[in-house]
């Protein structure tokens, strides 16, 4: 079944369309959060919460967009709230979310031999890391970005370009 | 690096995440200037050097299992809800009939009809026991 149809099934409350939707999206929403907040229960957690908000608000769902970036726009605003949260518990941590360093965060982002790309992506702050992981590893557009992030695509731009200096300049460091 | 060659790197930028393509004026410049000639050739290796494999969830069955009984959860909500309403809308019918009835001097009758009702149900009460109770001996025999 298409995508389409099956956001129809679903809005007439079709378990199984329901069912197929978010298995689909699943991974896509939890590599996006996985690579945001660097830490694995974070990432579960706010999946979940994703879903949870989708599976309220898919009615209100217009389908002018793809489904899996109507759930990154609600993923990325639930990190918002996680990050404005957890400062506010801990208004000393520049950035509380991506810094968390649990026993459960080690064992998988150093278990799999990419931390150094995680190391990299920590040092960047919050709303420049989304941008450069929504259009260096999803191939959003700027305006779907921007769309995403609620800001204009002149700052999605200038976020990456950021991003991608910072990265250069980590890369020179390192080697 | 002078204002215009940041200018000429997010053009180069653009270019390589395909949000434009590659002109005869870029492409003068990177011949011409070896700091944007090198940040293009940064944003090509950035492809392998920032590669970051996907992760599988290895809980993802569960917490896809809780959203499916929340959904579950929230069917049931809203079935109980919706019967609920209908049953407020028939008792209110039911109810509105009543005083209908009563109001336009058929309150003895109603009376009657209430009080036959509540001196029949429980004397047909032995009947339907014993007839649920044949049937469902009937049903196991054939079984």
């Amino acid at each position: 079944m298409k995508e389409a149809q099956l956001i129809k099934a679903a809005k007439k409350n079709d378990p199984k369309a329901l069912d197929q939707l978010f298995r689909d999206s699943y991974p896509i929403v939890y590599g996006y959060l996985i690579k945001t907040t660097l830490n694995e229960q974070t990432a579960r957690d706010l999946t979940q919460e994703t879903f949870l908000k989708a599976l309220n608000k898919i009615n209100s769902f217009n389908a002018q967009s793809k489904f899996s970036t109507w759930l990154i726009s609600i993923a990325t605003n639930l990190h918002k709230d996680e990050l404005r949260k957890r400062k506010r518990e801990r208004p000393e941590s520049d950035n509380p979310v991506a810094s968390s360093d649990s026993n459960v965060e080690k064992s998988v982002l150093e278990r799999e031999a990419f931390g150094k790309v995680s190391e990299i992506i920590k040092k960047l702050p919050d709303a420049k890391r989304r941008v450069f992981i929504l259009k260096h590893y999803y191939h959003y557009s700027y305006e779907e970005i921007s769309r995403i992030e609620n800001c204009p695509i002149g700052t999605v731009r200038s976020r990456l370009h950021d991003c991608i200096n910072k990265i250069r300049l980590e890369m020179e460091v390192e080697e | 690096m002078n204002k215009s060659c940041e200018m000429y790197q997010m053009e180069l930028m653009d270019v390589h995440y395909g949000e434009s393509k590659m002109t005869g004026e870029l492409r003068n410049h990177l011949d011409i200037c070896e700091d944007c000639s090198r940040y293009w050739a940064g944003l090509g290796e950035l492809e392998t050097s920032m590669a970051f494999p996907e992760l599988e969830d290895p809980f993802k069955e569960i917490v896809l299992d809780k959203l499916m009984a929340e959904r579950d959860n929230k069917t049931s909500l809203r079935r109980n809800a919706r019967e609920f309403a209908a049953f407020l809308l028939l008792a209110a019918l039911f109810l509105g009939t009543c005083l209908a009835l009563v109001f336009s001097g058929h309150a003895i009758a109603l009376s009657k009809i209430y009080l036959s009702i509540f001196m029949v149900s429980p004397l047909m009460l032995p009947f339907l026991i014993k007839r649920q109770t044949t049937k469902g001996a009937h049903t196991n025999g054939r079984a």
